[in-house]
């Protein structure tokens, strides 16, 4: 039986669930999604931009972190206007090896590259929603076929050469953060009033670490 | 001459995977191995860290289940200091543990799982995915993304994020439930309820369509485990130990978490990183059991709330004795979800969440310590052995995905054995997908299981008795 048919008397939640033809209520003019795991050194850039741009307090900007992008983001992603997507990117030849794995670290990078790479996003439906995580831009697909909205959308990476267990950043991690973080406020500044330029520095990546638990 | 089948990778679960399906000379099925190719090895570099320091460590261990980790590693650490914590704790870190069982099992079913029986088994993997349901049933969609959502909004409320909370300590929590949180928990019930309520209406359609897959996917005798109250009744964090056979009588009951090394051997396989605990008295492999919604409710005598016991009792009418289809994990995780959000509504009128009484405070009084707690995919145990000074000596993690190691090799070739008879030494398609989803019936969290990384592909080998790769398929 087609799918379709198959669900089509079963299911009504009814008065309790949102209308999906509503119009999307728009509550961020700009969100930036910070993923990454913040163990493995510099792939937790991301999330730590998204922390470093919290603490500005940029008016209309709203950030969220995470390890994964997961479904249930494509409801926050709908209610933005413009959302940046952060992520660290592997370059080839990066230091990957994992402890006690016996794999044997590669040659060392060879970069000519800028700090961060900056690509703008459509939604690509087409994409296979893998296991609890999903791609940007199948996160946009799911917010505009299930929420009504795919914002405008880009996708903001920073080069990880170091991808082992740790906390700390390379050279070229900590460039690319300072670099995204500059970008985000001069998109803020263009799209959120003109007020994000007066806002406070940002502090150094690494000072800002904190504990595990105190 | 006996042959082998390799599928690598497995798609929708967490981690990296491949399964070997072995063929016999006469070219049927011997027997399947589930493997898990990746390593990163917690239990190791933890040594020599602070035990206060393992909830927050150990909840890095996977971005979906921290909860999980967090609270069982909590309690180890309760253990180490050798207090009872306070009830108000006591009673927060349960309903995040009930957020997670929410959020979890909510992704597991809509997302993971339903578009394989609601889109049919034989659509292309590129289409078999939410998509394909939302092209089908926008609202059923959006239903569930919601439900997951609700789930991780409660982890948020008490944890001040998502993923990874460093809330749950040694002693207690660091915070109580707010008012604003208690009336957003309280205004997002009524759709949780209605959406878990229509999930289950649409799972009782499947069973009626789905016979075949209720036989053949995972549908074997084995020993159930998890967490009971002192009367027998549904645990989630807390109780004791109790393991019931398929025949549904009670082997082994009221054992202390402390005690599990008694009653769990760990099993290795040389060809994966997964460990595969057993029964101890009945050694391996006849020692295997499964842990999880299916065994969780095997094991328990009621649910402890109205709505959920009605449903327990429909679900233990598929068995005689325990249910045995691992394809009827499902139906558990959806009975799961009401059981959670009935006491996620019985704690919004419990005052005793806003208390300021949250933590136990006490310096080592134990160089030992075992805390368990029932993750969403079955039974977490966290083993901690410290010095004088509260470093860390030993760690021993053993997760619900190894736990069902050895059930996830029984689905495999049970799946592999009704689709390959006198094969032609290639692996047959409609049989790969319904391989993927025996194994992901159990969920597995491969990053959880092996401490591993990563998205999990498919690599599938059909292997001769000789060694011989005679067919393979990846995907991802």
């Amino acid at each position: 039986m087609p799918a379709e048919k198959f669900l089509a008397g079963c299911f009504s939640v009814g008065e309790f669930l949102m209308n999906t033809d509503a119009p999307v209520k728009i509550e961020a003019e700009l969100l930036v999604i910070g993923y990454g795991n913040s163990l493995r050194r510099d792939d937790g850039v991301g999330p730590r931009v998204a922390e470093a741009v919290e603490e500005l307090h940029l008016p209309g900007v709203r950030t969220l972190t995470c390890q994964l992008l997961t479904p249930e983001f494509a409801d926050p992603i709908a209610r933005a206007r413009r959302v940046i997507f952060v992520d660290a990117e592997i370059v080839q030849g990066s230091e990957f090896k994992v402890p006690g794995s016996g794999i044997p670290n590669p040659e060392p990078a060879t970069l000519n590259r800028e700090p961060i790479r900056w690509r703008k996003l459509e939604p690509g439906e087409t994409s296979q929603l893998m296991a609890h995580s999903a791609d940007p831009r199948t996160m946009l697909a799911l917010a505009r076929d299930v929420f009504g909205h795919a914002p405008e959308a880009w996708w903001l990476t920073i080069p990880a050469l170091h991808l082992g267990f740790g906390t700390d950043y390379s050279p070229e991690a900590e460039a690319g953060f300072h670099a995204a973080i500059v970008k985000i406020k001069e998109l803020a500044g263009k799209f959120c009033g003109g007020h994000a330029n007066k806002c406070k520095a940002v502090g150094n990546l690494r000072a800002v670490e904190k504990p595990v638990l105190s | 001459m006996a042959k082998r089948i390799v599928i690598d990778p497995v798609t929708r679960i967490e981690g990296h995977a491949k399964i070997s399906i072995f063929m016999d000379d006469a070219g049927n099925v011997a027997d399947a191995e589930f493997h898990v190719v990746e390593f990163r090895g917690f239990e190791k570099f933890c040594e020599g860290r602070p035990y206060s320091e393992m909830p927050g460590i150990t909840q890095r261990i996977c971005g979906i289940c921290p909860v999980s980790h967090t609270l069982a590693s909590a309690k180890a650490g309760d253990a180490i200091m050798a207090v009872s914590i306070p009830p108000a704790a006591d009673k927060l870190r349960r309903l995040l543990n009930l957020g997670q069982f929410v959020q979890s099992h909510a992704l597991s079913f809509f997302h993971l799982s339903a578009p394989d029986f609601l889109l049919g088994w034989d659509t292309p993997p590129a289409q078999r995915n939410v998509f394909g349901i939302i092209a089908a049933n926008k609202e059923l969609a959006r239903a569930g993304i919601r439900l997951r959502q609700f789930g991780q909004e409660i982890i948020e409320i008490l944890g001040g994020k998502k993923v990874h909370p460093a809330w749950a300590v040694p002693g207690g929590v660091r915070s109580n439930l707010s008012a604003e949180g208690r009336a957003r928990i309280k205004a997002w019930l009524p759709e949780a309820y209605a959406t878990t309520n229509v999930a289950l209406e649409l799972w009782k359609k499947i069973m009626k369509s789905h016979g075949r897959e209720i036989q053949i996917f995972g549908n074997f005798p084995s020993l159930f485990m998890g967490l009971v109250t002192p009367d027998g009744s549904w645990e989630h964090h807390g109780g004791k130990l109790r393991f019931t056979d398929s025949s549904g009588s009670i082997i082994a009951d009221q054992i202390d978490v402390a005690n599990y090394k008694d009653y769990i051997g760990e099993a290795v396989q040389n060809t994966s990183y997964l460990k595969s605990p057993y029964y101890l008295p009945l050694g391996c492999p006849e020692g295997i059991y499964r842990v999880g919604p299916l065994a969780r409710l095997n094991v328990a005598e009621q649910m402890g709330v109205p709505k959920a016991d009605e449903e327990l009792k429909k679900f233990k009418k598929l068995g005689r004795g325990a249910v045995t289809s691992s394809f009827l994990y499902h139906y558990a995780r959806l009975i799961e979800i009401l059981a959670s959000l009935e006491y996620i509504e019985r704690y919004m009128d419990d005052p005793e969440l806003s208390s300021d009484y949250l933590r136990a405070d006490a310096g080592i009084n134990s160089l030992h310590g075992v805390g368990a707690s029932e993750a969403p995919r079955g039974t977490l145990f966290h083993d901690y052995t410290v010095d004088c000074d509260g470093l860390l000596k030993s760690v021993n993690l053993i997760v619900a995905t190894g736990q069902n190691n050895l059930a996830m090799n029984q689905t495999v070739a049970q799946i592999a054995r009704h689709y390959i008879k006198g094969g032609n030494g290639q692996i047959p398609e409609p049989m790969l997908n319904r391989v993927e989803h025996g194994i992901r019936c159990y969920d597995p969290c491969l990053s959880c299981s092996t401490h591993a990384v990563g998205q999990m592909p498919l690599h599938v080998q059909m292997i001769a008795p000789d060694g011989r790769v005679l067919d393979e398929k990846m995907r991802g």
